[in-house]
């Protein structure tokens, strides 16, 4: 993963700092405002799916000041740029407690960003609904962290359960070797254990791999029902064009992270088609307020949100809530209230565990049909039937 | 230019200078210890930012500007130091300063075998070289999981980020300090000469390869200790982070913005360019890397020496002479003839037998016998290709014979370095005058004297003497390319006289010399050879080295074909035949 | 028995890949000892070019890859002529002073792509399937690009040695004094060349955004793949560097599959120190330059 590092510096000059030292923003106009911070992955090259963030916690702190804002104060966004980068990451959450002294935060975009500023979120005691999938922060180990998003191990487990019910057997797992998609593997793994089938072949594979060729022979080889890569987009595509250049069939093709993003329809056009993947929250989800956060969110921005916006929304929303209910900004009350919090949000059902992690919230098959991408189980939020086993090359 | 360089510059003296420099660093580093106090924590933050770029450009310059390696992975030591002290303070329970000390240790005992690799390499490859470490690096920790591989780890950190700053600060203005004394000592001096030109340095003693290691440590020392004071500061470690090329791109540009290769080069450019990335990226955070770029490419077209060269290098801006300037000659203190390093053994001081060299299908040199006495002189001469300069390589140990052998006072050369033999007393010209191009003249013969004498008094006194001798001591504190061409050819004899050598090789030393220039040079001489030093010279202009020259040995094709008394040997057929061809053999050329 | 072959297939064809990638730094590095470090950001902007073509006007990377190269011959040549040509390449920090420029120009170049293109993996879907040849699968892709830095390889080499223009940068790589000397217009020669590597550059990178996703951060990556290509071949020669080409591709794909890859993405760093450490003149060395 190549990240972009910038260090902070300045002049020796004082008076040159003073004016540099001062935020960006001018005070809001009606009453003090409530200042919530973060900051977002802007530039570098994980920006695409953070800048989804941003938008998401800017439409949920528009909606709040325009039903009156939080304890009758407008929301503010205080939002820096952190290139990807967690050194950065940490030294603007410290800006963001000690310099700008903002009331409120919410997460940056990736789950080793979050990381990062964790111990100093922690040590500064104030409570962070986070946007890091992997489990391991919340339990016990960081308790002002909460997680707003779906846990790692869920991310796949819809699939597993479509490909058991088809009565597929044998699944060869393709793994990205960093956290996030090591975690997901295990998850995969021993949900389908618990299912009756058996992992036949788990490789993994260097994050700057481009191409799978020898990968996907190697998997080939043991004639898996399934194949399944615990990928991000890049590799999820190129191990797609991998097998179709190889002529290696499988019943069923699924990756974690890669078909939600429709660059991965694009690139692969015609071979995309069938590949299944996972999303945390989809446009046609029949879940509270979905319709209007659609709505308004493609009004402001000119385009549908996509799961990032949407955990993004659904976190600021349920802050701002807790934050009501306690009637004030002390963050050991808001915690203690969040932990409490059951409630229906855009992207499902938030309910935590007691020590702040992700009970609640679950994940959606998705697959390309048609150079569409169609919700296709659970059955119930389905927007299209499945199509199974997949077509030959 | 030249008109100022004809001006002799004035310098404070050496120690006024340095507590200049250090006064100075010292205000800077105050005023950023102050600005670390203040209770903000962001200013603190700043200040730690600006003087860890301080530090990581001042470790880059001496490696990079000093000794004229460019590398672009000295990031490779930045992140080892950071890993070795997070392991560290991780798993072995360090506390922090007891981690960074053996962090850097650690990183800089890694730089000696490394170096010795990657050294090898010049130019663009070591560059580039340098840059595939880093990610080799980058690689390997991605794969180590006591550091949680390519998701990286928390780390236990400091507080808040003012002792860091604090302490970062103190570093980087003890580091400065360093560079600017390590640009007066022998090392630097050896450094600087190796920047300059590898292979002269290399036949003025100078041991190039411990030097280069020398400085490649420095500077990996210095990186790794950075690495150790980020991951203090900061509290999180991943591989993209600690081996990040951003981090490269911004020391090159800070350095060659500040001024590559001096002190404050690092210093400055470090704190300007730190200043105008925090200003794109608050303002312009989408084109900032755009802004860098352009800079980049700006300052290497237009502005190649950076800010410092804008500057006028005059006064207390000018880099000092090492262990200069020579003092005035006392009036009768110094023997005016030149000391001379006699070989112990008795019989002839060079021998070569059958010496022959085959480059691919052509024998430069082919079965030459040669034999020189202590005290004797010995003219070589011959038409162009004959392989004169080839001889020399070899008997100074820069060519391995294909042939036969040779022996210096005895003893055989085969395998021993050019450096070592010249600290044992074989000393060289070279035929295209290699002097040191950024070097005064002072600092020229300087080199040559220190590989002979290990005290500081003696190698002054000897250099003095040596400038004095040849007249070139007015002309002290020019540059080599300010002289007229015979008196760069007088410096380039006077640096191999520095080595007091008992055998000493010129390669057409006298050429381009005025007839004044020509006869002083052969009182030097000859009182050389009268002290015992032996010596051979290529020529082609005849009357210059024909005064001198009890012996002479005509080489044609590699191989000798006449040899014994000028006069004999300039009318000898075979001789005027090789110059002239086989007609004019017998025509009234033959009965001059 | 099936398998080793299609590895070593597949490998013969991802040589063929990356020779092509690397082609246009070849000709450079050849002629003017400069290692462009924007060569790679010049790939992909070729790539994304023939993506915007494809995804608005649907023309298929054959079209874009003369339309990609054209416009990266306008914009070697730009650079060439306005900025790298001011530094003089006679004097000994002329070589580094012009690595450093391509160095904040490959930034230049990787910025400016981000901000028309942003910043996610994208590729175009073109030529996917495989020939079957007996038991083996042949991708497509592979073989369509492998023949084109083939020929192309070829069609430069028959430029360089039968054409009045080829001899002239011939000359000019031998000695820009002598080449001077001679009449030539080495500076307009110098800029024909930079501009001609570039325009591989971005032909090349329109084709192989087909097969390899790529973002505009990729850049750095492809240059030290290219460059680490052409040192292992000895810079300048085409035989040396297609040999080095197939050599990195069969020893890719073959630890890919036997050792597992993130040997496999050490294996090229490595292999560039071990060539420059041990052998800098290449497999090949100067024996067969241009």
């Amino acid at each position: 993963m190549t990240t972009r590092r910038e260090l902070l510096q300045t002049s020796a000059a004082i008076t040159l700092l003073g004016a540099m030292a001062q935020p960006r923003r001018g005070a809001a106009a009606a009453g003090p405002p409530i200042r919530v911070g973060c900051s977002i992955t802007q530039t570098g090259p994980y920006s695409a799916p953070a800048v989804f963030e941003l938008q998401g916690y800017q439409l949920a702190a528009a909606e709040l000041n325009k039903a009156g804002g939080v304890l009758g104060r407008p929301i503010e966004i205080v939002a820096y740029d952190d290139q990807g980068n967690p050194s950065t990451a940490v030294q603007l959450y410290q800006k963001l407690i000690h310099s700008d002294r903002v009331d409120l935060l919410v997460s940056p975009y990736e789950a080793d960003l979050v990381l990062a500023v964790a111990p100093l979120v922690t040590r500064a005691r104030m409570v962070m609904p986070s946007l890091g999938a992997n489990i391991e922060p919340y339990q016990g180990k960081y308790p002002y962290l909460i997680q707003a998003i779906t846990q790692t191990p869920r991310y796949m487990m819809p699939v597993i359960d479509l490909a058991a019910s088809r009565g597929y057997k044998t699944v060869a797992l393709l793994v990205q070797n960093t956290q996030f998609p090591q975690e997901l593997a295990k998850g995969i793994a021993d949900e389908a254990t618990a299912k009756g089938m058996s992992v036949v072949f788990r490789e993994a594979y260097a994050p700057t791999t481009t191409d799978f060729s020898a990968l996907v022979l190697k998997a080939a080889e043991r004639k898996p029902d399934v194949i399944i890569g615990a990928t991000y987009l890049a590799d999820a595509m190129g191990i797609v064009h991998a097998a179709k250049s190889e002529n290696v069939q499988a019943k069923m093709f699924a990756f974690s992270i890669g078909p939600v993003e429709p660059e991965f329809g694009k690139g692969l056009g015609p071979a995309a088609e069938g590949i299944f993947g996972t999303t945390l929250y989809f446009p046609s989800l029949k879940t509270a307020g979905n319709e209007a956060f659609v709505a308004d969110f493609t009004a402001k921005f000119g385009r549908a949100p996509d799961y990032h916006a949407a955990v993004a929304y659904a976190s600021l929303k349920v802050l701002a809530g807790a934050v009501q209910r306690v009637g004030s900004l002390d963050q050991d009350k808001i915690l203690r209230a969040l932990l409490q919090t059951q409630t229906d949000t855009v992207v499902g059902r938030f309910a935590l565990s007691p020590t702040g992690m992700q009970t609640g919230y679950t994940s959606y098959v998705l697959q390309w049909q048609k150079g569409k991408q169609e919700l296709v189980w659970p059955r119930e939020q389905a927007t299209a039937p499945v199509e199974l086993p997949h077509p030959a090359w | 230019m030249s008109a100022a360089r004809a001006a002799r510059p004035r310098f404070l003296s050496d120690r006024a200078q340095f507590a200049l420099q250090a006064a100075l660093l010292g205000v800077l580093a105050a005023s950023g210890l102050l600005i670390a106090g203040q209770g903000n924590g962001y200013a603190a933050q700043l200040v730690f930012n600006v003087a860890l770029s301080v530090l990581l450009a001042t470790g880059w310059n001496v490696i990079g500007g000093m000794t004229g390696y460019v590398s672009f992975g000295q990031v490779s030591f930045f992140g080892l130091g950071a890993y070795a002290a997070a392991i560290g303070v991780l798993h072995l329970a360090l506390p922090w300063p007891i981690a960074a000390l053996l962090a850097t240790a650690a990183a800089t005992s890694l730089a000696v075998p490394l170096g010795l690799i990657m050294l090898r390499l010049n130019g663009i490859f070591f560059a580039l070289g340098m840059f595939g470490l880093a990610r080799i690096l980058q690689i390997a920790a991605n794969g180590l999981n006591i550091t949680g591989g390519p998701m990286g780890t928390t780390v236990p950190a400091a507080e808040g980020p003012a002792l860091p700053a604090a302490v970062t600060v103190v570093i980087a203005a003890a580091a400065a300090g360093v560079v600017a004394a390590l640009m007066r000592t022998r090392l630097g001096l050896r450094l600087m000469a190796i920047r300059d030109d590898p292979v002269a340095a290399e036949a003025a003693g100078v041991n190039v390869w411990l030097a280069k290691v020398a400085a490649f440590c420095i500077g990996a020392g210095f990186a790794a200790i950075g690495g150790a004071l980020y991951v203090w500061n900061i509290g999180y470690l991943d591989p993209s982070s600690a081996f990040a090329g951003t981090i490269e791109l911004q020391t090159v540009l800070m350095v060659l913005a500040g001024g590559i290769g001096t002190v404050w080069g690092p210093v400055g450019g470090g704190i300007l360019m730190s200043l105008l990335g925090t200003v794109l990226w608050a303002r312009f955070p989408m084109e900032q890397q755009i802004v860098l770029g352009a800079l980049t490419m700006l300052i290497a077209v237009a502005l190649p020496g950076g800010l410092m060269s804008l500057l006028p290098r005059r006064g207390w801006m000018a880099r000092p002479p090492i262990w200069g300037p020579p003092r005035e000659a006392s009036e009768g203190a110094l023997p005016l003839a030149v000391r001379v390093a006699v070989a112990d053994t008795p019989g002839p001081v060079l021998v070569c037998r059958n010496l022959g060299k085959r480059f691919g299908g052509v024998a430069a040199v082919d079965g030459v016998d040669l034999e020189v006495a202590p005290g004797e002189v010995l003219a070589v001469i011959g038409p162009n290709g004959a392989g004169k300069s080839t001889l020399f390589n070899l008997l100074s140990g820069f060519a391995v014979p294909s042939t036969g052998e040779v022996e210096f006072a005895g003893c055989k050369i085969a395998n021993i370095r050019p450096y070592v033999l010249a600290r044992r007393g074989v000393a060289r010209t070279f035929q295209t005058s290699r002097l040191f191009p950024t070097l005064s003249v002072w600092e020229n013969v300087l080199l040559a004297a220190i590989s002979r004498h290990r005290r500081k008094a003696h190698a002054v006194a000897a250099a003095t003497e040596l400038l004095e001798r040849m007249g070139l001591r007015e002309d002290w504190a020019r540059l080599p390319q300010g002289l007229p061409p015979g008196r760069r050819r007088l410096l380039e004899i006077a640096r191999a006289l520095a080595l007091e050598p008992s055998v000493l090789l010129l390669d057409e030393a006298m050429a381009g010399m005025t007839g004044p220039e020509i006869a002083q040079v052969h009182q030097v001489l000859r009182a050389a050879a009268a002290r015992g030093c032996a010596i051979v010279a290529i020529e082609h202009v005849l009357p210059a080295i024909a005064p001198l020259a009890a012996r002479v040995q005509v080489l044609d094709f590699g191989r000798t074909i006449a040899e014994g008394a000028p006069a004999e040997v300039l009318h000898d057929p075979t001789v005027i035949a090789a110059y002239l061809g086989t007609d004019m053999a017998g025509t009234e050329f033959a009965h001059a | 028995m099936a398998t080793f072959a299609t590895l070593v297939v597949l490998g013969l064809l991802w040589g063929g890949v990356y020779l092509l990638m690397a082609e246009g730094l070849n000709l450079i590095y050849g002629v003017m000892k400069v290692v462009n470090l924007a060569h790679g950001d010049f790939i992909v902007l070729g790539g994304l070019l023939a993506l915007t073509l494809f995804g608005r006007y649907g023309l298929s990377p054959v079209v874009a890859f003369p339309l990609a190269a054209a416009l990266l011959f306008v914009i070697g040549a730009a650079v060439q002529g306005g900025v790298l040509e001011r530094i003089p390449l006679a004097k000994p920090e002329g070589e580094l002073r012009t690595l450093l420029a391509t160095f904040g120009l490959s930034y230049v170049v990787a910025n400016t792509s981000f901000l028309i293109w942003g910043s996610q993996f994208q590729s175009i879907p073109f030529l996917q399937s495989a020939f079957a040849v007996g038991p083996i699968a042949v991708p497509q892709g592979l073989l369509a690009c492998s023949l084109l830095a083939a020929a192309l390889a070829v069609a430069v080499h028959a430029w360089l040695r039968h054409t009045a223009v080829g001899r002239a940068v011939r000359a000019t790589a031998q000695s820009a004094l002598g080449a001077a000397a001679c009449g030539l217009n080495v500076r307009r020669l110098r800029i024909v060349t930079f501009a001609l590597g570039a325009a591989m550059a971005g032909g090349a990178g329109a084709l192989v955004i087909a097969l390899v996703p790529f973002q505009t951060s990729s850049g750095g990556d492809l240059t030290v793949q290219a460059f680490t290509l052409i040192a292992l071949g000895g810079l300048g020669s085409y035989l040396g560097a297609w040999l080095a080409a197939e050599l990195l591709g069969i020893t890719e794909v073959m630890a890919q599959y036997y050792l597992g890859s993130d040997a496999a993405a050490a294996v090229i760093y490595l292999v560039f120190i071990a060539v420059l450490v041990f052998r800098p003149q290449g497999l090949l060395g100067r024996t067969m330059r241009i």
